[in-house]
């Protein structure tokens, strides 16, 4: 079964990439048989790609380049002793930012708990449950009653 | 041999050699990808010095989630992206005269002078294409073609599905074909059993 171009199209890198599966790949083979403008089509994004990768195998590496970069890395970040000693710092400081952040943040929590816990009390004070003071207990008109002396124990 | 994770873990501990030795390793690559970015050798030098001096100056930063060569290229890839921003800005690249066909003359060359002239104005041509187009295009298009990584090594470097990669990889090439002008009458219809 013939399948037109524009189903082949999306196709074209993936096939010149070898990164079509097996059976893609032979149908596209099989169309490309059949279809010159589907070849010539592919044939120039082959070139395109000769282009691209000018040079591509000829970069060796280049045994100046790390001298170059030590040098500008002196240039930049000073001698060796004080980059030692700034990323000695940033290495040993980084734990102790996050711990901070972490008691910082904890502490945060706990004082919002413990407001939490406040207005909790506050409400169960008004339901009359709450534990209050012996000078808190004489204002209120129920237990005042409670503590008036029995009938006879007066001296 | 040590592995990457070995000696950056190395550097940290404050051996200045472990990284000269990742910087070893990797500068020929990602010379050769930031080259495919901006089409300039002298450049590309400066672009990956950059980048090498940033992964140092970062190191302590790196977490671990992706490998340190995918880090060092992602670095390298977004200092290149800053370059060519910078480049577009000063104007040193003008799309207008990019309406040559280098690649017919690229395609025919011979080792004479004039054929040399042709294949650098290609080079030009080809560098403002690059510059002018869209940077996922842009940077899957070079990671395959100038670092030759396969489609799902490209995924995993740049944290992208495999079908985006496909995707781009493709796009990017139709772009560039449209960037430097059309050398051939463009298809016409279906081209079915022709």
């Amino acid at each position: 079964v013939k399948m037109s171009c524009e189903r082949w199209e999306p196709l074209y890198s993936a096939f010149l990439d070898r990164e079509l599966p097996a059976t893609d790949r032979e149908a596209l083979r099989e169309h490309l048989t059949t279809c010159s403008a589907c070849r010539e089509e592919l044939q120039f994004l082959q070139s395109l790609s000769q282009v691209l990768s000018v040079g591509r195998d000829s970069v060796e590496p280049d045994p100046g380049f790390v001298a170059r970069f030590c040098a500008r890395r002196e240039e930049e970040f000073g001698s060796a002793g004080h980059r030692f000693f700034w990323r000695w710092l940033s290495v040993r400081l980084a734990p102790l930012a996050v711990a901070a952040i972490l008691v910082a943040i904890a502490a945060v929590w706990f004082s919002e708990s413990e407001e939490a816990l406040t207005e909790l009390e506050a409400r169960e004070l008004g339901n009359g449950f709450s534990v209050i003071s012996e000078g808190a207990a004489l204002q209120d008109p129920v237990l005042s009653i409670a503590l008036e002396p029995f009938p006879g124990t007066e001296p | 041999v040590d592995s990457d994770d070995q000696l950056l873990s190395q550097f940290l501990a404050g051996d200045e050699r472990a990284f000269e030795t990742l910087v070893g390793r990797y500068e020929a690559p990602i010379r050769k990808l930031v080259y495919g970015l901006v089409r300039d050798w002298a450049l590309a030098e400066d672009v990956a010095q950059d980048a090498f001096l940033r992964a140092y100056q970062k190191a302590s930063t790196f977490r671990g989630r992706s490998s340190v060569k995918a880090w060092l290229y992602r670095i390298a890839i977004n200092r290149a992206r800053d370059e060519l921003r910078q480049i577009r800005r000063k104007g040193e690249i003008s799309l207008e005269s990019a309406e040559i066909g280098g690649l017919e003359r690229y395609e025919s060359r011979t080792a004479s002078a004039e054929a040399l002239a042709a294949a650098r104005e290609l080079e030009r041509h080809v560098a403002m294409a690059l510059s002018e187009m869209r940077e996922e295009y842009r940077t899957a298009l070079m990671l395959r073609e100038m670092e030759g990584l396969t489609y799902r090594e490209i995924a995993e470097l740049l944290e992208w599905p495999l079908g985006t990669v496909q995707i781009r990889v493709h796009r990017g090439r139709l772009e560039l074909r449209s960037r430097l002008g059309q050398l051939r009458a463009p298809r016409e219809g279906t081209k079915e059993g022709k």
